[in-house]
């Protein structure tokens, strides 16, 4: 009996020996990915999967500037027509309208895969690797980019006497979750948004070998463009130049296809970074209705006036002049060859050199307009350089997301203040300069979340 | 048919050959036969005759064989369930009757499977409801869960939105957000990882749902949602054989269309008139951008208008619209009566040392919708071998193979899927057919009058013709699922075994849809590509010729088990006590592929240019890659589990029983000790009536079950690091990309759910009374939710372990006999409670609106129902304009943007969308061969919000509702009807408003007649059989009661009620 125990004893005990080995060599059997697809971001490939996502990083911009601005109008019938009130409340400016949370939301994701991407490279050693500062500078390229769009929409126009008390937008740098969202004054808004992008331009190649990739050029003319924002004519000038003589290329209209549905194509040669905005309502070419001044605006000769607008057999007009190759609600708002020059030739104007002014939009104009029909501009003073300059910034760069941007800093100009109106079936709205409406309210939502200061009304 | 006997019979036809060679089955031997029947002469199927070591088991009429162990007078050994062991000695040769009677306490012979164990029930502490075959093979269904519908307390079935009874079932409420409610399914001593519907439930020989922490902690992480128990059919050792065969056939009514509250045509084309007046379609008439779909009685106002037609042609031809009714259609064209058969073979026996079951199954359904439909063969082995006196060796393989059909997903054509672009319903007035049967066009994506013109005849035909997509439908799914287990026990001592079991599972599907030439799909493809090839005709990069899309998945999993048992009996004491460890792997493939120009009589197929961004059409669509539709995909979970469980009975008056279980996963992105959770049960069970001092005559058994304990719930998707998931190639760059899933959560741990269950058995004298009520507690903690986070964050929502839910409830099962003898009169009475709180969330949102819903998903607010119902008050409508009235701050208002959006916190609650009592009441009648069973169910305590008319969903996406015509229309109605007047333009916000307004609250409560079975067991001597069962079944009856005055039956959401179904079927035992 006592034996028979004890073999009871040894049999049970072998199989617990058994079991407990199994527990011991399970360790690795444990680390096996769940999925595939899924991984801890660790290489620099995994980072450049980040920053690829085009639907994030380039196709999610705000577009409330545009449906605020003046290119175009509605009829009282699509305007009724609308489905959304907070396109209608937005289109007539109504002082407590809605935001819609991906107006605030989409460039904050921006904001985060990039801060995500640097702490990976910083937490995996990939900074100086091969390969590492393009990624690097492509991350402060991204925020830098989406700080300025948020900024566009949601602060007052930059101005160097209120910039320090101006309210800006939060700047978030890491990608911890947790601190408290801070809102930034004006002042330390636009100098995140340059010292990004002087960053990105240190970092980044001259050239992609993938389209919606920024690169050294891109980040150029972005910083062309904040700079003219934040009125440092110097700097804004001297970028432009520089993204000038690094290769940006001008598009001769003369080439194209005026009756094609969609003349000029996704990543044409004027593209420096592929940037769109969130599609609205507002903005299918059906329903929106160009400005009818502005189309007028143009001479009989100029190309554009065939490229940009189709007419819809009524008298009035719509745009297919979206640097995307599509007729769609969804406009390309990113920096182009043609908004470089016309930042260029401004400075020059502002600093009081009529001539390179003139040279610079005349080398853009002279693509604009039917071969052998040009007859370029002239000015007789910086001043009326300054006012040519931007009368044909208006007549190019419209429904690029950057009418809105514009407006608020002409205001600021006695000489270009605009008051802008619009007529919904006999009722008419106004926004006069400098109206507390040009910043547009912050989602509720990050209100409650955050505990940020409202834009005040 | 003919085809399907040769290939599948023939297996089985061999296998049955070859037993005639297993030993013990053929030899002669004096036979003893006879009959097992109840007091009141009721035949006992399932009572167990024995005769030393030699046992059989009695048919459906009671009838048995047995081998004598010799021609001399034997002693039988008789028991069955419920009623008093019975020893009587016969001489073999002459048949005998054996009459049971039946025995107080009626549930001591009852055994339950945990998966890992069988424990007595009258020994168990936890809480388990089993299901024995008669009660399982009530119903016809092809698929075992839904069977389980309406005859066990504690499950809810939410027919609302799912079809697949897996999504819809739950047991004992939700227990966790984010990871889903599907309870776990175990088949025969594992966790089933395939489709539960290639089990066939003709195998199934009884199903045990674990209930409580003491009953499911033992399967641990993945038992927080419930576990149920399928054991199929095994042989038994010292059987003769038993051949049984079962048919049926249900025939299944077409849908009933004209339940849904569709808006009538007369309506929706005055206010098409309407609406074209106003100019509302003049953006879409004169869009040459897009060329949007308008409807045909636009298409006339607008030809009208312009002069191309007189207006009085065109008011006579939209007036011949409103009498037509786009269901008409459907119903001639798109369904027929379903026809399902079911056909089950099986074999069983066994000798002394081997038992077998072998079983073959065959079903085929043609569903109501004209191509859907599949068929299922199932061979299913289970054998059982002793070649030594302590050896038991098991093997078991089961294979079902399905194939399934249905609409091709780019071509759908149901009557809820037929819409225009930018639309979500079809106008109602479509005509889909002319007299002769003919496919007519709808608009579908472009303006029909610009896609007949377009192209001067050079294009393909670009007419959308719903039935014939149906007729070009070729979508088949091939399915097969090999299941091989294989277990060795072996037994050492008196008190030992150890067993080692394994299992392997191995499924194959594949998906295949065709996409014909003619399809719409093919030839919108082609058309919208295509461009001026520059001598007159048009070049598509889309090449001519159909489409095929291949899905592959793969399914392969190993699981295995060792497991130590130890059983023993001394005195007054009794010990079962389990150990082991269990190593489990899952492993799912999946691809998907395209083919272009793919000929399927030649088999040759076209190349394409996936790479190029090719413009649209004159620009009316986005420019675009031909797209290739490639996917893969690699899941991998593993798991190791350790675990315990033991039970001590004293003088079979208490049992004390303990269980412990931990599992560590693959979680991804965790340290290792995070991977693993341990989890606990305990358990104590009193049976009084076994106690010396108990007298109690009326209710001479009784039990009480008090356990505690833990289970879980594991999501593998979450991580504690950012993790980032790679999506194949974008096609503006060709390059792979990459999604954060996660933002880095360090403090991401395991879901818990903790329960309390108290329980009491009892039985009153003569078993005319047997019934258990369970009361429990149900805490979830630490489940992963949505937290909303500062959208500055980059992220709207975050998912963290804060959540919490408290679930309390209670089972009820009674069972009666009502009348005994000649006419048998039996009653069940099933009765659940379930209620779902919150106890922690923190997901709320400020937006009002996000609240207000129709309950189809859980909405938690603190202290409130998990499937929580929340409107706006309502103040009826405004006498003088007939808009919809509400409250705000007290006041009456119509300020519906502050209403909508900002009174989160002055929101009506209205109660739980779920419900809260449930259950079935199930009376069964018997006279001589005659059984008559009815089941009425039960779902009550809820509300449910009812759909009604949204004019922005009218006027923009042709969503109506038959409320229109209860609109109000001039002051006075306000008093009859609470649908708001038509206004224009549509006020989002103000129909936001109504709809999500109290007015539209009912109460979903209903009483239904679910089933009706009548049997006729045929005892004749001519038939060839032992026993034969003829019957008839008939589901869907109808509602007896329901609370709401609208005439809708909540249980379907806003979809069709199930059609009644009738079925025929004959059951014979050889």
């Amino acid at each position: 009996m006592k034996q028979k125990n004890r073999s009871l004893l040894r049999t049970a005990l072998i199989i617990a020996a058994v079991i407990m080995t199994g527990s011991l060599t399970c360790q690795k059997y444990l680390e096996a990915r769940p999925d595939k697809k899924q991984v801890v971001p660790a290489t620099l490939q995994d980072l450049q999967a980040l920053l690829d996502n085009v639907a994030v990083m380039n196709r999610n911009y705000p577009n409330y500037g545009e449906g605020a601005a003046d290119n175009y109008y509605l009829t009282a019938s699509d305007f009724g027509a609308l489905s959304l009130n907070e396109d209608r409340n937005l289109y007539t400016w109504k002082p407590d309208g809605i935001i819609i949370t991906s107006q605030w939301l989409s460039p904050y994701k921006v904001v985060y895969y990039a801060n995500q991407v640097l702490e990976s490279l910083g937490e995996n050693g990939l900074a100086a690797a091969a390969g590492g500062p393009a990624i690097k500078g492509a991350a402060f390229f991204f925020r830098g980019y989406a700080f300025l769009q948020v900024a566009g929409i949601f602060s007052p126009a930059y101005n160097p006497a209120t910039a320090d008390r101006d309210l800006g937008v939060p700047l978030r740098l890491t990608a911890d979750f947790n601190p408290r969202s801070v809102r930034a004054s004006n002042a330390q808004t636009y100098n995140q948004v340059v010292s990004d992008l002087r960053q990105a331009a240190a970092l980044l190649p001259l050239t992609s070998t993938v389209p919606s990739r920024p690169n050294r050029v891109a980040a150029y003319a972005a910083l062309s463009r904040v700079l003219l924002l934040m009125g440092d004519y110097k700097s804004a000038g001297l970028y432009a130049d520089s993204c000038l003589a690094a290769g940006a290329k001008l598009l001769d209209f003369n080439g194209l296809k005026p009756t094609a549905a969609n003349p000029i194509s996704r990543f044409n040669a004027e593209v420096l970074f592929y940037a769109m905005a969130i599609g609205a309502n507002t903005m299918y070419p059906a329903t929106c209705k160009v400005d009818s001044a502005l189309y007028l605006s143009y001479a009989a000769n100029d190309l554009r006036k065939t490229i940009f607008f189709k007419s819809n057999g009524n008298g009035t007009y719509a745009f297919k002049g979206n640097y995307d190759g599509v007729q769609s609600a969804t406009l390309f708002s990113g920096p182009a060859t043609d908004e470089v020059y016309l930042n260029a030739a401004e400075c020059q104007a502002r600093l009081g050199e009529t001539g390179k002014a003139m040279d610079l939009l005349n080398t853009l104009l002279k693509t604009r307009y039917r071969v052998g029909t040009f007859v370029p501009l002239s000015a007789g003073s910086a001043d009326a350089a300054l006012v040519l300059v931007l009368t044909e910034r208006r007549k190019e760069l419209l429904f690029r997301g950057l009418r809105w941007a514009d407006l608020k800093r002409l205001n600021l100009d006695e000489r270009f203040r605009t008051t802008l109106q619009r007529n919904v079936a006999g009722t008419v709205y106004t926004l006069p300069p400098g109206d507390l409406r040009y910043q547009l309210l912050i989602p509720e939502e990050v209100i409650s979340q955050s505990g940020i200061a409202q834009n005040p009304r | 048919m003919k085809k399907f006997i040769r290939y599948y019979y023939f297996p089985v036809l061999l296998a049955c050959l070859l037993l005639g060679f297993l030993p013990g089955v053929a030899q002669v031997r004096p036979i003893i036969t006879g009959r097992v029947l109840s007091r009141d002469s009721l035949p006992l199927t399932g009572a167990t005759v024995r005769c030393g070591s030699v046992a059989a088991v009695t048919g459906t009429n009671g009838k048995f064989t047995l081998m004598a162990l010799s021609a001399d007078s034997a002693r039988l050994e008789v028991s069955y369930i419920g009623y008093r062991r019975r020893h009587i000695t016969v001489r073999p040769g002459i048949p005998v009757t054996i009459v049971l009677d039946p025995e107080g306490n009626v549930l001591q012979e009852v055994v339950v499977s945990t998966g890992y164990q069988e424990i007595p029930q009258e020994r168990a502490t936890g809480a388990f409801d089993r299901i024995n075959a008669e009660l399982f093979n009530r119903g016809v269904g092809a698929d075992v869960l839904s069977r389980l519908d309406g005859i066990t307390t504690s499950t809810l079935f939410d027919k609302r939105q799912d079809g697949n009874p897996l999504n819809a079932l739950t047991i004992r409420g939700v227990s966790s957000y984010d990871g889903g409610n599907a309870p776990l399914i175990v088949v025969d001593n594992f966790p089933y990882q395939g489709d539960i519907s290639n089990i066939n439930p003709n195998d199934v020989a009884s199903v045990t749902i674990l209930k409580d922490a003491a009953a499911a902690s033992i399967w641990g992480v993945r038992a927080g949602n419930g576990v149920i128990v399928i054991t199929t059919k095994k042989g038994t050792y010292n059987q003769p054989v038993q051949v049984s065969l079962n048919s049926n056939l249900t025939l299944t009514a077409k849908p009933d269309l004209f339940y849904l509250p569709q808006m009538r045509s007369s309506d929706f084309i005055d206010v098409e008139k309407v609406l074209f007046g106003q100019g509302f379609y003049d953006g879409d008439l004169g869009n040459t951008f897009s060329r949007p779909p308008v409807s045909p009685v636009v298409d006339l106002l607008d030809k009208a208008r312009s002069g191309g037609i007189s207006s009085f042609a065109a008011n006579q031809q939209i007036d011949a619209l409103r009498d037509v009714d786009v269901r008409n259609d459907y119903k001639k064209y798109f369904y027929r009566t379903g026809v399902s058969q079911q056909h089950a073979l099986s074999l069983s026996g066994g000798s002394n040392a081997a038992s077998y079951f072998f079983s073959a199954g065959y079903d085929k359904d043609l569903a109501s919708g004209i191509n859907d439909g599949f068929d299922r063969v199932t061979l299913k082995s289970n054998n059982t071998f002793r070649p030594l006196k302590h050896l038991e060796v098991q093997a078991g393989l089961q294979y079902s193979g399905t194939n399934t059909t249905g609409e091709n997903s780019f071509s759908p054509y149901g009557y809820s899927e037929l819409f225009p672009a930018g639309k979500s319903a079809i106008y109602p007035y479509a005509r889909l057919a002319d007299a002769g049967g003919n496919p007519l066009a709808i608009a579908k994506d472009f303006n029909t009058g610009f896609t007949d013109t377009t192209g001067g005849g050079k294009l393909h035909d670009w007419q959308y013709r719903p039935l014939q997509e149906a007729r070009l439908a070729n979508n088949h799914t091939a399915s097969h699922d090999l299941l091989a287990n294989f277990g060795i026990r072996y037994t050492f001592g008196s008190h030992f075994n150890a067993e080692v079991k394994y299992q392997y599972e191995n499924t194959a599907g594949t998906n295949r849809q065709y996409y014909d030439p003619a399809s719409y799909y093919v030839r919108n493809l082609i058309n919208g590509y295509a461009q001026p090839d520059g001598s007159g005709g048009y070049a598509s990069p889309v090449p001519d010729g159909g489409i095929l899309d291949l899905t592959e998945n793969h399914l392969e999993a190993h699981d295995l088990r060792g497991q130590l048992n130890y059983n023993n009996t001394w005195g007054k004491n009794e010990i079962a006590a389990i150990a082991g460890s269990e190593i489990r792997q899952d492993n799912t493939l999946y691809n998907s592929g395209r083919t272009y120009g793919y000929n399927p009589g030649l088999l040759t197929y076209a190349s394409v240019d996936e790479v190029t961004t090719f413009p649209y059409y004159e620009g009316i669509g986005p420019d675009g890659t031909i797209p290739n539709n490639a996917q893969f995909g690699n899941l991998l979970n593993r798991y190791v589990s350790f675990y315990a469980n033991a039970s001590y009975t004293y003088d079979r008056r208490y049992t004390l029983s303990a269980s412990a279980r931990k599992d560590e996963s693959n979680l991804f992105g965790v340290n290792s000790n995070r991977k693993g959770v341990p989890l606990w049960s305990a358990g104590l069970a009193w049976s009084a009536s076994n106690e010396a001092w108990y007298h109690f005559a009326v209710l001479p058994y009784l039990k009480l079950r008090l356990t505690y304990g833990y289970s879980g719930n594991v999501d593998n998707t979450r991580s504690a690091l950012t993790t980032i998931a790679y999506v194949a190639t974008n096609s503006y760059t060709h390059m792979p990309y990459a999604n954060v899933i996660n933002p880095p959560n360090p403090d991401l741990r395991w879901e818990r759910v903790g329960m309390t269950n108290l329980g009491i058995d009892f039985g009153a004298r003569g078993g005319r009374i047997t019934g258990s009520i369970d009361l429990y507690l149900k805490n979830s903690k630490d489940l992963i939710s949505p937290s909303p986070v500062d959208y500055t964050t980059g992220f709207s929502t975050l998912y963290i372990n804060n959540a919490g839910f408290r679930g309390r409830g209670m089972d009820l099962q009674l069972n009666t006999q009502n009348l005994k003898g000649a006419l048998g009169w039996n009653t069940a009475f099933l009765f659940s409670f379930n209620r779902n709180t919150v106890t922690a969330y923190k997901g709320n949102v400020y937006d009002a609106s996000a609240y207000v819903g129709y309950g189809l998903t859980l909405n938690p607010v603190v202290g409130r129902d998990l499937y929580g119902l929340y409107s706006y008050r309502w103040a009826g409508l405004d006498p003088q304009t007939g808009d919809p009235r509400g409250y705000l701050n007290g006041a009456v208002s119509k300020d519906y943007t502050t209403m909508d959006y900002n009174t989160q916190g002055s929101l009506q609650y209205d109660g739980s969308a779920v419900p809260v009592y449930y259950g079935a009441l199930r009376n069964t009648f018997t006279w001589r061969a005659f059984s008559l069973s009815a089941n009425i169910t039960y779902k009550l305590g809820y509300k449910f919000r009812k759909t009604s008319i949204n004019y922005t969903s009218l006027f923009y996406n042709w969503a109506g509702n038959s409320d229109y015509a209860r609109r109000w229309q001039k002051p006075g109605d306000e008093k009859t009807t609470n649908v708001p007047s038509m206004v224009y333009p549509a006020d989002y916000d103000r129909d936001q408003f109504y709809t999500g307004s109290e007015a539209l609250i009912g109460n979903a409560g209903t009483i239904r007649l679910q089933d009706l079975r009548l049997g006729c067991q045929l005892k004749q001597r001519w038939l060839p059989f032992k026993a034969l069962l003829v019957y008839a079944y008939a589901s869907n009856l109808g509602i007896i009661w329901r609370a709401n005055k609208w005439g809708i039956d909540p249980d379907y959401g806003a979809g069709i009620p199930a059609p009644k179904t009738l079925s025929l079927g004959l059951k014979a035992d050889y």
